[in-house]
């Protein structure tokens, strides 16, 4: 009996945490795997941060400075690999495998063991795709999008990326088959769909897209390994063959995985203004089914990004017309989002900093995409700095923005101290104005007609390349506060006082102590405690 | 003794219902990556 009595206090001194090098290889432990991918995306963040300031550098001036033409081709086709599959994608794992079982009351993911298996493929792949820098004929160079016959004419990169790709995939799929099942077997009694947390429908939803598409760019790149090893024809024209079916496949994965990427940080969104903002979110049901129709429709519209190489008239029209659909279910959000700030009591601390900064630059991103819809305006913009500009405005402002904004707002309950604020506002300040003086000017030059994918440029467009590179340093060298206030906070950060750490923040995680134990809801939380998270 | 049975079950459902669950996503995704190779063939061998 004294032994139990032991073993007991043991347990509750422990709180059953494993320690050194096992706790992270063997974890099984939502909070320890959310952690390891958020880490990982950060670092990834910065690896992929570096080889955009290869690019902006090499951009500065005309002519070529610092990097030959190949060099600067693989820089831009890994910038983009690294932050979709290795910064932004992950990030968004972590910060489900943290949150989604805190917020509907679940001790843990469903799959624990293979939640530990999606995370550690991720070192492998990303170490495979960056070790095919020191190859013979250098990293991938054909852009992202790895378009044959391009693609087909990479040196000994050419398997490393495709073997890349396929572990990256299969890594997503297991992660969103985690969450689709944790959210749907694993909620408390009582925490019916409609009491979600918006960040957890529209991770379901995010989930439901990863599981349709990923293997859909699996089955693409396994075709082109087919084809440059085994004989095949899928794309190659000279044995029957059809090249542009890779796009169509390609882009079929690749539209939603725009929605893949951005999501969650509308669900983030959802949760932050209304904390700030002491009042309900407008229009719960609404943002749900926004969320759902936009998933829907980010199935057929794929063809937008292949205007320019040619289809049926008909085919055109329908393209564009459904992409100018996304704008109604994407303007019924910001109009709610704005709607719940309206005569709410306001408060802007880093986290409402970060989503009011997500709803104004996102919204221009979203215009400029309205613009890149409309066929016979396409023809101009098509493979200019408007498109670079456009994607950029949706993706960092927009993707990366949502993360910072979870993070400063979930950071205390997981770590229990409170991060410096001032410093923090300093980051969002600094960003915010650099993220604009680096891709604004972008807008004029692709109007202009400059190209992207290219190392050297006609003189005119100098001017504004300055601009954008000026604000491209600043960006850079203003994101390691972020991993500084990090860190700041964890080994220095004021305890914070009380459960519930924003003064209007709702939701099942608040009712926990700060830091969030270990182990969370072994005995799932009671339908008053549900009722008095729930949004609405 | 009923309370315990009671939870067993419960625990037992959820146990199915989570294997279920991930065997239907993983065959849809498993359809997806199979799925459009099939549809390629088939174009391309008409």
């Amino acid at each position: 009996m004294a032994e139990q009595h032991a073993q007991a206090g043991e347990h509750a001194d422990h709180d059953h945490k494993p320690h050194g090098w096992r706790r992270w290889v063997y974890a099984t432990n939502h909070k320890d795997i959310g952690t390891m991918y958020l880490v990982f995306a950060c670092t990834m963040f910065f690896i992929g941060g570096a080889m955009a300031m290869v690019i902006r550098l090499e951009l500065f001036k005309p002519g070529l400075q610092f990097v030959d033409p190949q060099f600067f081709n693989s820089m831009t086709t890994m910038h983009a690999l690294m932050m979709i599959f290795g910064a932004v994608m992950p990030a968004w794992t972590g910060l489900a495998n943290w949150m989604v079982p805190l917020q509907v009351g679940a001790p843990d993911m469903a799959l624990p063991r293979l939640n530990n298996f999606s995370f550690w493929i991720l070192p492998f792949a990303f170490t495979l795709l960056l070790s095919s820098l020191f190859v013979p004929g250098g990293a991938p160079a054909g852009g992202w999008t790895m378009y044959p016959p391009l693609v087909l004419q990479n040196g000994a990169s050419f398997p490393m990326l495709i073997f890349s790709i396929h572990l990256m995939g299969v890594s997503s799929i297991l992660g969103a088959i985690n969450v689709v099942v944790t959210i749907l077997n694993l909620r408390a009694p009582g925490m019916s769909l409609l009491r979600m947390p918006l960040f957890v429908w529209t991770w379901l939803i995010t989930a439901y897209l990863l599981i349709a598409v990923m293997p859909v760019l699996a089955g693409a790149v396994t075709m082109l390994l087919t084809d440059h090893f085994f004989g095949t024809t899928f794309f190659t024209a000279a044995g029957g063959g059809d090249p542009v079916m890779f796009q169509h496949i390609f882009w079929f994965f690749g539209h939603p995985e725009v929605y893949i990427l951005i999501l969650p940080a509308f669900g983030i969104v959802s949760e932050i203004i209304p904390t700030f903002s002491r009042k309900p979110l407008f229009g719960y049901e609404a943002m749900v089914y926004a969320t759902a129709s936009i998933a829907f429709l980010s199935f057929i519209v794929w063809a937008h990004h292949m205007f320019t190489v040619g289809m049926p008239l008909a085919a055109e029209l329908f393209f564009m017309l459904s992409t100018m659909l996304i704008a109604i279910p994407t303007g019924v959000k910001v109009f709610n989002w704005t709607t719940t700030m309206f005569r709410g009591s306001l408060t802007f601390e880093p986290p409402m900093l970060f989503a009011l900064a997500f709803l104004f630059l996102f919204s221009i991103g979203g215009f400029s995409g309205l613009m890149l819809a409309i066929v016979p305006a396409d023809y101009q913009y098509q493979d200019t700095y408007f498109v670079v500009a456009h994607f950029h405005y949706v993706l960092v402002p927009g993707a990366i923005f949502g993360i910072m904004a979870g993070v400063y707002y979930w950071l205390p309950k997981w770590v229990g101290n409170m991060y410096d604020m001032k410093l923090a506002t300093w980051h969002f300040w600094l960003s915010t104005i650099f993220v604009n003086v680096l891709f604004f000017p972008q807008h004029f030059l692709g109007l202009a007609g400059m190209p992207r994918r290219i190392p050297d440029y006609a003189v005119q467009f100098t001017d504004w390349n300055m601009v954008s590179s000026i604000g491209g340093f600043g960006f850079g060298l203003s994101q390691l506060l972020f991993p500084y206030l990090i860190w700041k906070c964890v080994k220095h950060g004021e305890p914070v006082k009380s459960n519930r750490v924003w003064e209007g923040a709702h939701g099942l995680e608040w009712e926990l102590p700060s830091p969030a134990p270990y182990h969370s809801w072994q005995e799932p939380p009671s339908d008053a405690v549900i009722a008095r998270g729930a949004f609405h | 003794m009923s309370m315990t049975l009671t939870q067993d079950d419960e625990a037992e459902k959820r146990k199915r219902g989570v294997r279920r669950t991930a065997i239907v996503f993983g065959l849809i995704a498993l359809f997806f990556y199979v799925g459009f190779m099939v549809l390629i063939v088939v174009k391309g061998s008409k």
